[in-house]
């Protein structure tokens, strides 16, 4: 038999330390372990929690991938856009003729343009799909595709030449790598293929060159989206950034964090999906915490004559208080353990799928916390219960 | 019957015995308004150590009711508590807590075992609750079962134990900690006739510790013949208090028994 012994106090008179053994512990665990089926129900209630919060966060965190990624893959300190632009997949053209502007600002390194635009994708064997194009110089620093699994970023500069995501495969109507497609009547063909660059407005984004994208988009030769704003090393970004403001004045000159954030803050927030999402986390919570709330009491009721019997014994409060924490952290744990191990296949099976779910190690640490602090608040009626008990109740059991 | 307002006082406390617990002006009153009852009229009571007192009556005569006010576990409407000198007036709940821990062991007519835990382990959490420190706690949990005759049922649960058995284990515990007062409330109450002699024969034992005290509410008369001490209470005073020799508390025991 093993016991959990606590060293405590002085050493007497033999020399060997006094020690205290911790018995609530163990108590917490038997009267948990006791009741096998309400320890399923709470555990049931916890993992149906964890899952819930992990795909809706998960969800959310996989959306803000998503949204930021061609920010978060461009290297720019600036970011010239058309006025009233919400997000990267809202693209309007700009004026034109910006990117001289923009090189003659002191203290800019680079200026790279790119054209972005929705286009009328034909599928090979007949039907349309809307998809979102970029256009880019790949050879100077603009924005490249990335994650390529077939092909090359040089391949894409082939005539008609073009990179799409290998998940868009059915909604482009396309299997493999060389596939031949029309966008807005113009012949392309497949020569890149990305693996994992999704869309949050599930619009295929297809890359190509900067010249490739302008014809195809109807653009002139001196027109573009985005412009994207290299630094020289030193150079001081407010300043820089004021004077492209007063240089350009139909035109806006955000941050890359800046651009990042208005994307995220439209998509999420201004459309509400982000809204559900949070929401859908705070249901998974609250129906966690109604569930291990319920079964915690219940078993609390059930031992309600021990406690009562540790009172008499002499038992603070605290440490009956003590008994019942520990039981809603034992069912944390394993609540927990098993709430994370199928979150994490849920992410793994989302990865062939449309869906972006992310599980990152801050996530699963939150996750913990939230589910720690979900069993100690749903703890609390069972204390409550438990601090109005009557030890003389112990004579008339 | 003997007048409620008179009490039958023989035979004095041992010489060389010590108070542990006195209670002196006890009331308890119960309810409020006109359902109000007035449940101890005025209890003066001393448990010295070394003997083992009974406190015998009716149903209803403020038995179990004095007990709780002896074992901090009620607060007498008036009158004081002291325990090894100190007493409970003015202490909170947890004041009142932290006494028992220290002074008070309790045997309860239905056990009170923990269902879940072995009998060696319902020892440890008396240890554990009464913060008690020892070199080998579990040594001394099983020191305390072996005093009781449980060696062998060290890891057995409760529900595989005989009622006599599981009230050896409620004694074991009430004996973890050292309590200098042991309150047993009907200890044989549930037990057959051979089960309650050893249960009594037991807290006859542990009573001649002379640095304990041990008092048993009980209404079995078998227990008599086991007593160094008899309260007799009825309508909420003490009718009775007297100390019967040996072969007196047998010969009470037997008339009974007829």
């Amino acid at each position: 038999m093993h016991e959990d012994r606590d060293i405590k106090g002085s050493a007497p008179a033999s020399g060997k330390p006094k020690r205290r053994i911790k018995m609530a512990p163990k108590l917490a665990y038997r009267n948990l372990f006791h009741d096998r089926t309400s320890l399923f129900v709470t555990l049931i209630g916890i993992v149906f929690s964890v899952v819930l919060v992990a795909v809706q966060c998960g969800l959310y965190l996989g959306s803000e991938r998503t949204i930021a990624a061609m920010q978060d893959h461009s290297d720019g300190d600036l970011w010239v856009v058309a006025v009233g632009t919400k997000s990267f997949d809202d693209p309007a053209f700009l004026g034109g003729r910006e990117k001289y502007a923009v090189l003659a600002t002191p203290g800019v390194a680079s200026a790279n343009e790119l054209v972005v635009g929705f286009a009328n994708w034909r599928k090979p064997k007949g039907g349309t799909t809307a998809v979102l194009m970029i256009g880019s110089n790949h050879t100077s620093g603009g924005l490249a595709p990335w994650d390529i699994v077939e092909g090359s970023v040089q391949a894409i500069a082939a005539p008609g030449g073009v990179a799409v995501e290998q998940s868009y495969f059915k909604d482009l109507g396309i299997t493999d790598i060389g596939a031949p497609a029309e966008i807005n009547n113009t012949k392309v063909t497949v020569h890149a293929v990305t693996k994992g660059i999704r869309s949050f407005t599930t619009l295929p984004y297809v890359f190509t060159t900067l010249p490739r994208a302008r014809a195809l988009l109807d653009a002139n030769a001196e027109q573009s989206t985005y412009i994207l704003v290299k630094l020289q090393p030193g150079a001081d970004l407010e300043t820089v950034r004021k004077n492209l403001s007063s240089r350009l004045t139909n035109a806006e000159i955000l941050t890359h964090d800046e651009f990042r954030q208005r994307g995220l803050d439209y998509w999420l927030f201004e459309t509400g999906a982000g809204a559900a999402l949070i929401a859908g986390a705070i249901l998974g919570l609250i129906v966690g915490i109604v569930i291990v709330t319920q079964t915690l009491y219940a078993s609390t009721k059930d031992h309600l004559n021990e406690f009562a019997t540790l009172r008499a014994l002499g038992a603070s409060a605290g440490y009956i208080h003590k008994v019942i924490l520990y039981q809603a952290l034992l069912s944390a744990v394993i609540g927990y353990a098993a709430g994370i191990t199928l979150s994490v296949l849920v992410v793994a099976a989302s990865q062939s799928t449309t869906l972006n779910i992310v599980m990152t190690p801050k996530l699963a640490i939150g996750l913990f916390v939230i589910t720690v602090g979900m069993c100690v608040f749903a703890a609390l009626s069972a204390i409550f219960k438990v601090t109005r008990i009557d030890p003389a109740g112990v004579f008339s059991r | 019957m003997t007048p409620a307002t008179e009490t039958i006082t023989k035979n004095q406390a041992p010489a060389g015995s010590k108070t542990l617990l006195a209670a002196n002006g006890i009331k308890k009153v119960l309810g409020e308004g006109e359902g109000q009852v007035t449940v101890l009229k005025g209890i003066d009571l001393q448990l010295r150590s070394g003997e083992l007192t009974l406190l015998m009556g009716p149903s209803g005569s403020g038995k179990t009711t004095l007990l709780s006010i002896l074992g901090c576990i009620l607060s007498p409407t008036a009158g004081h508590v002291a325990i090894g000198g100190q007493t409970t007036d003015g202490m909170d709940a947890e004041g009142l807590a932290d006494l028992r821990r220290r002074e008070i062991g309790f045997v309860f007519q239905s056990y009170n075992l923990f269902p879940t835990m072995t009998v060696l382990e319902n020892v440890l959490i008396a240890l554990d609750v009464r913060d008690y420190e020892v070199e080998d706690p579990v040594q001394h949990a099983r020191d305390a079962l072996a005093s009781v005759g449980l060696s062998h049922r060290v890891d057995a649960y409760p529900a595989k134990l005989s009622g006599g058995e599981k009230q050896r284990v409620a004694i074991a515990r009430a004996l973890a900690g050292a309590a200098s007062v042991v309150l047993a409330d009907e200890p044989t109450a549930a037990l057959d006739s051979e089960n309650g002699r050893g249960v009594m024969a037991l807290l006859q034992k542990v009573a001649q510790d002379p640095n304990r005290a041990v008092l048993a509410v009980t209404h079995d008369h078998r227990t008599l013949a086991y007593a160094d001490r008899i309260i007799r209470i009825e309508d909420g005073r003490i009718v009775s208090d007297e100390r019967p020799t040996k072969a007196e508390a047998t010969a009470m025991a037997a008339a009974h028994a007829h």
